[in-house]
């Protein structure tokens, strides 16, 4: 019973703090500065999140939009600093979202040692993996060419090889798995289930419930920042489908209580 | 395992470092035709346009003007153009700095010694005019002095790499930054004497050209390599004391306010 613990969160919080109106000159801030008028607003965009998550679990992430997500899996992959709280991460991990962090000038080929340098790979070991990479990729010849004149399928299955094929111990997805076309995305779906019988663990954020009962053990709902529900795959989607259709019905709006505080 | 962790982390830094030292330097001559070849091209034929015009009036009785004009035009460049291409680096970076895990000082810290990469491109053809300059300029020789370059193009790039952390920073808050600077680099380049030669100017005015830091890094770069006809000699300790205070002072303060901004800058981006 002794798992080794991938991901472990106390208590994290996330404060964005906005101003009012947006200042965003010299001028304008040192005037406003002077007359107190900096007035900011306060916006939990998570609150009060603990959850552990050993090797080999899988845990999906669902909510209305705007409900934390995204967040949620930008303070897992170590790029935000949660305001309070504590983040524990241990092994290589990799958020996937849509096509970010490639640069749009440069080749297909110069953008896998980018991106693999990134992920922290050395150049011997991308040199290891490029063919397969490719292959997988599936892109042939166009990986020569400047990765502006992708298509964004075409981003996608760069993203998705290159992040596959560095077999990370956490691979965070945020929606990414619902581009490409059937036969690609089969495709992915047979690799995704390769290495997670390695013992690659996946975060998956998606809206798409039947994905997430496919391919989670565990589910958290988020709500406005908040845990609301977390625990079985199966028992979680039921809960949220049943509140998003009744909220539907009652003509209800998830932003209807965004929890803002003026200061 | 934590000193070990540390390691793989610096480890991936230096590669992330050198991958975009080197996309940056590919980027800078895309769609050139002669390619890295004008950063040897441009001083010259800039020296020879400023040789053109000045040298009638601050040319006179120097047989080495033009050397005058090429070292610190090239050690200029190093300044200008590691910040007007950091300034927006970090802003500019939003898909990376959203999507992995990386230490923002890579980011400025690449750019600077991109111009690092080309000031050495350059002193290429600084070192091909010296060698003519030899020929056909009795009384001037490539000395040992030279040599102090070793000392003199650390401080620089330290000096420039504090002056890109400050903008970076703040650009990432005010856009105005943009403006700002682009106006007092001209400024800039005006109170530091790239062309001129401040030996009629009133004291008033040399006292504030000597206060401004480019001074002190161009007058050491032409003491070393030789200046009026005459080949280089050793700087005085007041000019290495210079060199060394402006670096770490500029250093000092670029990565304080840095640092102390950019756990925000995630959250403007």
């Amino acid at each position: 019973m002794s798992k080794e613990v991938l991901i472990e969160l106390k208590n994290v919080c996330v404060q964005y703090r906005f101003p009012t109106e947006k200042v965003n000159s010299v001028k304008e801030y040192v005037v406003r500065f002077f007359k107190r008028k900096l007035k900011y607003r306060r916006f939990n965009a998570l609150d009060n999140i603990s959850l552990k998550v050993c090797r080999g679990e899988s845990l999906g992430i669902i909510g209305h939009n705007g409900a934390g997500k995204s967040t949620l899996l930008k303070v897992i992959a170590e790029i935000l600093e949660p305001t309070t709280g504590s983040v524990e991460i241990n092994g290589i991990s990799t958020l996937l979202s849509l096509g970010t962090g490639f640069d749009p000038e440069e080749t297909g080929r110069n953008n896998i040692y980018l991106s693999g340098a990134y992920m922290g790979l050395s150049k011997k070991q991308i040199d290891e993996k490029y063919d397969e990479i490719v292959a997988f990729s599936e892109l042939g010849e166009f990986i020569n060419v400047p990765i502006k004149n992708y298509s964004s399928g075409m981003r996608s299955r760069l993203a998705f090889a290159i992040a596959v094929d560095v077999e990370p111990d956490i691979m965070l997805t945020d929606e990414v798995l619902s581009t490409g076309d059937a036969a690609y995305a089969r495709k992915c779906s047979e690799k995704i289930a390769e290495i997670k019988q390695k013992g690659t663990t996946f975060i998956l954020v998606s809206h798409s419930m039947s994905l997430v009962r496919s391919m989670c053990s565990k589910v958290l709902w988020l709500d406005h920042g908040k845990m609301k529900m977390y625990g079985d795959a199966d028992e979680v989607c039921s809960a949220y489908e049943a509140d998003s259709l009744q909220k539907s019905k009652a003509g209800e709006t998830p932003y209807q209580k965004l929890n803002v505080t003026e200061t | 395992m934590l000193s070990d962790k540390k390691r793989k982390e610096r480890k991936k830094n230096l590669y992330v470092l050198t991958s975009m030292v080197k996309q940056n330097v590919r980027f800078k001559y895309r769609n050139s035709f002669l390619g890295v070849l004008w950063t040897v091209l441009r001083p010259i034929l800039e020296m020879l346009v400023l040789w053109f015009i000045f040298g009638q009036f601050f040319g006179n009785g120097d047989p080495t003007y033009h050397l005058y004009l090429l070292s610190a035009s090239i050690a200029f460049n190093v300044l200008s153009e590691a910040t007007l291409t950091s300034l927006k680096s970090i802003a500019n970076s939003t898909g990376l700095l959203n999507s992995t895990k990386l230490s923002y000082e890579v980011i400025p810290l690449a750019k600077t010694l991109s111009s690092l990469v080309n000031f050495l491109f350059s002193a290429v053809a600084l070192i091909l005019i010296m060698l003519f300059t030899m020929i056909f300029v009795p009384g001037y020789y490539v000395n040992w002095t030279i040599i102090f370059v070793i000392v003199w193009l650390p401080c620089l790039v330290v000096f420039s790499y504090g002056v890109s952390l400050l903008l970076a920073a703040l650009y990432v808050f005010f856009r105005d930054i943009e403006h700002i600077y682009g106006v007092f680099m001209v400024l800039w380049r005006y109170l530091t004497p790239l062309f001129y030669k401040t030996d009629s100017f009133p004291n008033a005015v040399v006292m504030i050209i000597n206060i401004n830091p480019m001074t002190q890094y161009v007058d050491f770069f032409r003491t070393i390599i030789g200046q009026n006809g005459l080949p280089g000699t050793v700087p005085a300790l007041s000019q290495f004391l210079f060199i060394f205070g402006w670096a770490i002072a500029m250093y000092a303060l670029g990565a304080l306010v840095f640092k102390s901004l950019k756990r925000k800058f995630i959250l403007y981006l």
